[in-house]
């Protein structure tokens, strides 16, 4: 039975997360830089969806007559050395790029979040043993133990997201145990604690809120290397591969072609930047919004 | 501060043997059979088997990671390949140096380039050189490295020939990738030295600097930098690994007989000895690197220097 | 107002508008502060925090960061002459060697990658243009003046405690013989007995260097102790101001009357504190009129309608108010 001191500590907790999160948006809209990358997402987010409905062709119908053509009316961003049309395989190569940077974050945030949260709490063993695994994974740089988990895994497309997301854990386990750490010490926890409130409680009440934001930013970014790490695994042959319109093999297979046929190569490659470019720019505004010591 | 070096080696060698025992168990529980790799299908079943004896396969688990360890870390000895016979070791050390220099001078580009931007659009906040820098960084954090190499040769050795586009040798084989590579990293650096300063900039004992009389370049370089790199050093760290792993990938935009190259007709050829070989390698150098980078740390900020000197604060 | 003779005056703060513009809203800080100190006199600023005496402070010096702070109006005459007018270089000739200044909190003041040693002669090296051999044994002998042992030049901060941390401020802030020190509620961060300490430095400069000092304070008894004049700040103007005795025998307006009978007494038995009623005034919104009336108790009509100016209720003690003289 909550007391009436608890409830009211509830609304007004509430109350309170709620303009928080006002008062993010609020920050959040007025960065136009912020904005705009949110709309160029969005527009990839719905190109990406409708691809069936918009691509003027057949992603993987070869046309041996038109090959290597440089942008026309016909094929805006031209032919490849399949002829297939550029621009249909960039379509269905954004459903790749998105779909592998969003599971891959949501495992690995899932799982890192949990890890982190759990070792930041409890503690004890639990954290030292944690600690040392991660120092264990975190030995490699992040490319190369994608590279190795991926080498042994195969290729393809869940393979990719297994190997990125299994390489990304440790970022996200790291900083929810930083956060968690930190604010369990932090003298409202222990207000909560000193009126008998249970544990899971004190967890989710005060301090995931307020380890939220940093994780939010993380994901917003991590989407963002996913998408890279993955156009990059298959850059070497790793990740997805041809015939599939991925953004990064479609690179790789242009590299033979480069001195002859450069739009192979230079329209993937721009794709690929405005994608994660608008990623970067809503977290930076992300992050700038968060940010409780900047004025509003 | 010796107690503080030993200390950190001694850390790393519980890591550097669990990474190996790690890949050792990734590698060694793939499917594959490594006798089929080495002498191919057509090869009867008797010699297969003789094979596996001969590679110590027969043996348990346990077994073959002990000899394994006491192969890399006692002699050296990472294994043959299964590819062509030849030592994994001589290989990756002939390799290793083209990679090596390629991903140092990346952050040392990265470093030179990215500090001096990040304290300009920090001092200058708000004005048009901080809001184009960091335009410039955040499309610099967004561009694939193997693609602005690829982006770079196009322009600077196809199409205009000034540089060579594969191959290593002088000097001038080395800027294209670096700069490929380093650009990224220049793009980081230069936003973690802005917030950095930023922050530092509104620090109390700044203020404390001016109202001694300080010069204002003095106050915000002598000052204000020295903090500020501290977390940028941290950054430098993580930021040649990254450009490590970039470095891989990139080598076969240029052609660059390095590491990468090798781990990447490994894995096609399912050469295991040779890419286990190869991360483990990449794990020591990568070990190795983040301790200078700890060292160099405690170094510039006293606060760490002190905690495991072990001086006490006196009242 | 008497007329400022400027040369009498070692420094004059002539009405000083001091205002941040911050998320689009206008902060009045400061507005038509004026204030003189002569050679060896010590003026206590008091108020609450918030009401504009660090901001005073820091214009004095043109330390305030410029982006939001900006001095609207006014002027500050060190020995005659205009600092405002002054170009940046000189008024870093000016910084740590008229005027220097000692802040709030020592545990952010001082810089953790240099040595406190380092620091103590920085001031040293910048005015007297010294080698660093020769500052040297400059810098150690005022660490032993503010009582922390010369073998420590080569420590570090962070292996200080706060209370050595604030004297080695103020051994930065004496290293070149300031005419003017000025202390920003240089004991508050401390504990008492370290109050003590640093108060009783303090009061050795007067007696021994003739120093003029503008000590800034919320503590009614710090001022007894080391004030020669006093001015009443709030909401970013001086509402009474006169000479120690003038204050405390005969405190005039209602915020200074407030504040005396705020503090609770040791000698009569007490049960309640008494605060004055209401909140200090947002900065960003001020009250028309006296700014005190939404709290004042004699407050009436026209105590709202325009700003008071001060009156001499005797020579040297003035009073922003009404309402003074008249019985509750």
């Amino acid at each position: 039975m909550q007391s009436i001191k608890e409830q009211k500590a509830g609304t007004a907790q509430k109350r309170k997360k709620n303009s928080m999160m006002r008062i993010m948006m609020r920050r959040l809209r007025k960065n136009r830089l912020a904005m705009l990358g949110l709309a160029i997402l969005i527009v990839i987010v719905l190109l990406a969806v409708f691809a069936p409905y918009i691509s003027p062709y057949d992603y993987s119908k070869t046309d041996f007559s038109s090959t290597f053509q440089g942008p026309s009316a016909a094929h805006w961003f031209g032919t490849d050395e399949l002829g297939r049309d550029i621009f249909s395989r960039l379509l269905y190569g954004a459903r790749y790029s998105l779909s592998i940077g969003l599971t891959t974050v949501a495992i690995s945030a899932a799982c890192g979040v949990a890890l982190g949260a759990i070792a930041g709490y409890v503690g004890g063993k639990f954290d030292m043993i944690l600690m040392r695994v991660l120092d264990v994974f975190q030995a490699l740089p992040g490319m190369i133990l994608a590279i190795a988990i991926a080498a042994t895994l195969g290729g393809g497309m869940s393979n990719c997201v297994i190997s990125l997301a299994i390489s990304s854990i440790p970022g996200y386990a790291r900083m929810t145990r930083a956060s968690i750490l930190n604010i369990r010490q932090m003298e409202y926890v222990e207000a909560a604690a000193s009126i008998n409130a249970k544990s899971s409680r004190i967890i989710i009440r005060h301090i995931l809120p307020n380890a939220l934001s940093p994780i939010i930013v993380q994901a917003t970014m991590g989407v963002a290397g996913a998408i890279l790490a993955a156009a990059s695994l298959s850059f070497v042959g790793l990740g997805v591969q041809a015939p599939n319109p991925e953004w990064g093999a479609m690179l790789s297979a242009a590299r033979n072609y480069i001195r002859n046929y450069p739009h192979m190569v230079i329209t993937p490659g721009v794709t690929i930047m405005i994608t994660i470019l608008s990623l970067n720019m809503l977290g930076d505004g992300l992050r700038d919004a968060l940010d409780p010591r900047l004025k509003d | 501060m010796i107690r503080y070096i030993i200390k950190r080696v001694l850390l790393m060698i519980p890591v550097i043997l669990g990474v190996t025992w790690i890949i050792f168990t990734i590698m060694h529980f793939t499917p594959g059979d490594p006798a089929v790799i080495i002498l191919g299908t057509e090869v009867s079943e008797d010699l297969l088997e003789a094979k596996r004896v001969e590679l110590g396969l027969n043996r348990s688990y346990l077994a073959q990671f002990l000899d394994y360890l006491k192969d890399v870390f006692l002699h050296f000895d990472l294994g043959t390949s299964y590819v062509n016979g030849k030592s994994v070791s001589a290989e990756i050390f002939q390799r290793f140096p083209y990679t090596f220099r390629v991903a140092s001078l990346s952050v040392c580009i990265s470093l030179l380039i990215g500090i001096p931007l990040g304290v300009v659009a920090a001092v200058n906040q708000y004005s048009w050189k901080d809001n184009a820098s960091m335009t410039v960084a955040l499309v610099g954090i967004s561009m694939p490295g193997f693609w602005v190499g690829q982006m770079l040769s196009l322009l600077f050795a196809l199409t205009l020939g000034w540089l060579p586009a594969s191959g290593v040798g002088g000097p001038q084989y080395y800027i294209l990738p670096c700069l490929a590579i380093g650009l990224s990293g220049c793009a980081s650096i230069a936003r973690q030295t802005r917030s950095s300063m930023l922050e530092v900039i509104r620090q109390d004992y700044i203020v404390t600097a001016r109202a001694k009389g300080v010069i204002e370049n003095k106050v915000i370089y002598g000052h204000g930098l020295r903090n500020a790199l501290i977390p940028v050093i941290t950054q430098a760290g993580s930021s040649f690994g990254i450009q490590l792993g970039g470095a891989l990938v990139s080598e076969t935009v240029f052609s660059i007989p390095g590491l990468g190259t090798y781990m990447m007709t490994a894995i096609s050829s399912r050469d295991y000895p040779a890419i286990q070989g190869a991360v483990i390698y990449v794990a020591i150098i990568f070990g190795l690197v983040m301790l200078v980078v700890d060292l160099l740390y405690a170094f510039i900020d006293p606060r760490i220097k002190a905690q495991y000197s072990g001086k006490r604060r006196r009242k | 107002m008497n007329e400022i003779k400027k040369e009498e005056y070692l420094l004059s703060v002539k009405d000083l508008e001091v205002q941040y513009t911050a998320g689009g809203e206008v902060i009045r800080a400061v507005n038509g502060i004026s204030f003189d100190i002569r050679k060896g006199e010590t003026l206590g600023l008091v108020g609450e925090t918030g009401a504009g005496k660090t901001t005073v402070a820091k214009s004095i010096l043109r330390i305030l960061p410029d982006p939001p702070a900006k001095v609207v109006g006014g002027a500050v005459y060190l020995e005659g002459k205009n600092i405002f007018k002054m170009s940046e270089k000189e008024v870093r000739k000016i910084r740590g060697k008229k005027i220097s200044m000692v802040f709030q909190d020592p545990m952010t003041a001082l810089n953790p990658v240099y040595t406190i040693g380092d620091q103590i002669a920085e001031v040293i090296r910048v005015h007297e243009n010294i080698k660093k051999k020769e500052a040297y044994p400059k810098a150690a002998a005022l660490l032993e003046m503010v009582g922390i042992p010369a073998e420590r030049y080569s420590e570090y901060p962070h292996q200080f405690s706060g209370g050595m941390k604030q004297r080695v401020v103020i051994a930065m802030a004496l290293a070149c013989n300031p005419e003017v020190l000025l202390a920003d509620e240089p004991t508050t961060a401390l504990d008492v007995t370290i109050q003590a300490q640093v108060l009783d430095m303090i009061g050795k400069l007067k007696t021994e260097f003739h120093t003029s000092m503008i000590m800034i304070t919320h503590d009614l008894g710090i001022v007894a102790e080391v004030c020669d004049k006093v001015a009443i700040v709030y909401a970013g103007e001086v509402v009474e101001s006169g000479t120690i005795e003038d204050i405390y025998d005969h405190p005039s307006h209602p915020y200074t009357l407030g504040l005396f009978s705020s503090v609770p007494s040791l000698t009569t038995e007490e049960t309640r504190l008494r605060p004055i009623p209401g909140m200090p005034p947002n900065p960003a919104d001020l009250p028309s009129g006296c700014c005190f009336h939404p709290r004042c108790e004699r407050a009436c009509e026209e105590c709202k309608e325009n700003r008071i100016p001060l009156t001499e209720l005797t020579p040297g003690h003035y009073v922003r108010c009404l309402k003074t003289g008249k019985e509750v």
